[in-house]
């Protein structure tokens, strides 16, 4: 791709990108700086990716460079998942949430990898095949975490309260 | 794919669920989940999930670098000015007396004046100055862009870290040509070959700590170019507006790198040109 292409796309992918490290977990601050290096990175390399690999390329090294985050600082998230976790479950559903908030809550818990996947498959629309390229997963991977990320989810909602009539 | 069974059902299940088996698969797959009823429930969860929607309030804030390119008369437009506005510091330094101990920027250590880099932030890097640029460029708009800078660097008022991005190739790509080893007193021959400056990433935290490793990690050149750019005005804004740390600027200018040293001096300048 060229300077102008990529001056062109890349606000629109910084966007999709800021979404997809926002629901993995990261913080505002977190992920901003994983969507920086991504941008750096494809910036640098842009004229080996073609155009139409920009945003794959750009979402892939997010994520990569979000988890790389998240590895260094694994024993505060897990502490932090194990307390949000907690909070969860003593929380009753009438006490001001609603749906969108619960399903963030229901998300929380899950693996980073899974929420990737979620966020990819339904917001962006990936098939199996982007989705694996992206997070450098197997297509087969990448379904079984999908089903997995959805049970769990589903679960997590029904503890929250969102059984049958969501 | 191997028959349905209890290692592998998951996935077995999203084809199924997403309608990608065929008739004979689907009937295997319905037979085995009546022989396993939690997998059941969990194909009903599945299909129960709901789907993630758009956040829109989620946002990528920091996208100044991705502006369009600008046109090239802007572009010599903006290359002249900077170059007016580096030799302006130069000036003002061989004229201000020097003070005893203190190196100052000495332009026989500049390789070529006209191919100092420099990077304001809003105004793409300058390229070297070709000898037909001005005669490329309206007369009309060489007053009107450092006053436009300097406008903007008068309103610039930072309210959180400026972090890594990659600029508009003008500004992105500079020549590697050389730097200034401070503990041998020699300089290093750059390779000539077009290297990233992320000259922009400068930022004065609440340490000059910070901005002293930032500046120690560009070259020779790009430092010298700071002082009469956008980055050094900037820097003088923000810092003279704090009288704490101006004092700290003062004591640090006798014993901390060269670097930093000569933003220092930029900024004392500036503030006895502006009194």
């Amino acid at each position: 791709m060229t300077a102008k292409e990529y001056n062109t796309a890349a606000p629109f992918w910084a966007d999709d990108a800021m979404r997809l490290a926002v629901r993995c977990g990261g913080s505002k601050a977190d992920s901003e700086d994983a969507v920086q290096e991504a941008l750096a990175a494809l910036w640098q390399c842009r004229d080996d990716v073609a155009l139409e690999k920009g945003k794959g390329y750009l979402l892939s090294a997010t994520y990569r460079r979000l988890m790389s985050t998240f590895r260094h600082r694994a024993v505060q998230r897990e502490y932090a998942a194990s307390e949000l976790t907690e909070g969860m479950q003593s929380q009753a559903p009438d006490e001001g949430f609603d749906l969108r908030d619960a399903i963030g809550r229901a998300l929380s818990v899950l693996p980073e990898v899974q929420r990737a996947i979620l966020q990819l498959r339904d917001v962006e629309g990936y098939s199996y095949r982007e989705i694996g390229e992206t997070l450098q997963l197997s297509d087969d991977r990448v379904q079984v975490y999908l089903f997995r990320a959805r049970v769990a989810m589903r679960k997590q909602l029904i503890k929250l309260g969102y059984g049958n009539n969501q | 794919m191997e028959t349905i069974n209890d290692n592998n059902y998951e996935l077995w299940l999203v084809r199924y669920a997403d309608g990608c088996l065929t008739a004979d698969e689907r009937e295997a797959v319905e037979q085995w989940l009546e022989g396993h009823p939690e997998a059941a429930e969990e194909l009903a969860l599945y299909g129960e999930a709901p789907r993630l929607e758009r956040d829109e309030s989620v946002r990528y804030v920091a996208q100044q670098h991705t502006r369009p390119l600008w046109p090239a008369v802007l572009r010599w437009s903006a290359a002249a000015a900077v170059i007016l506005l580096l030799l302006s510091p130069v000036v003002w330094h061989n004229a201000a007396p020097q003070e005893e101990g203190m190196q100052v920027a000495q332009v026989r250590e500049v390789p070529a004046v006209d191919t100092l880099p420099t990077a304001p932030a809003a105004v793409p890097m300058a390229t070297p100055a070709k000898p037909e640029a001005p005669s490329a460029m309206p007369r009309e708009e060489k007053p009107t862009e450092p006053q436009r800078q300097l406008e903007e660097a008068e309103n610039y008022l930072p309210t959180r870290p400026m972090v890594l991005q990659p600029m508009p190739v003008a500004e992105a790509e500079e020549v590697e040509r050389g730097e200034w080893i401070e503990e041998s007193g020699e300089w290093r021959e750059g390779s000539g070959e077009p290297q990233m400056v992320y000259v922009d990433n400068l930022f004065v935290e609440d340490t000059l700590d910070d901005l002293e490793q930032r500046l120690l990690s560009l070259n020779n050149d790009v430092r010298e170019g700071l002082q009469g750019t956008y980055l050094g005005r900037r820097l003088a804004r923000r810092l003279l507006d704090d009288e704490e740390l101006l004092a700290r600027v003062d004591e640090r200018r006798q014993r901390t790198p060269r670097g930093l040293r000569m933003v220092a001096d930029f900024i004392s300048t500036y503030s006895e040109v502006n009194k």
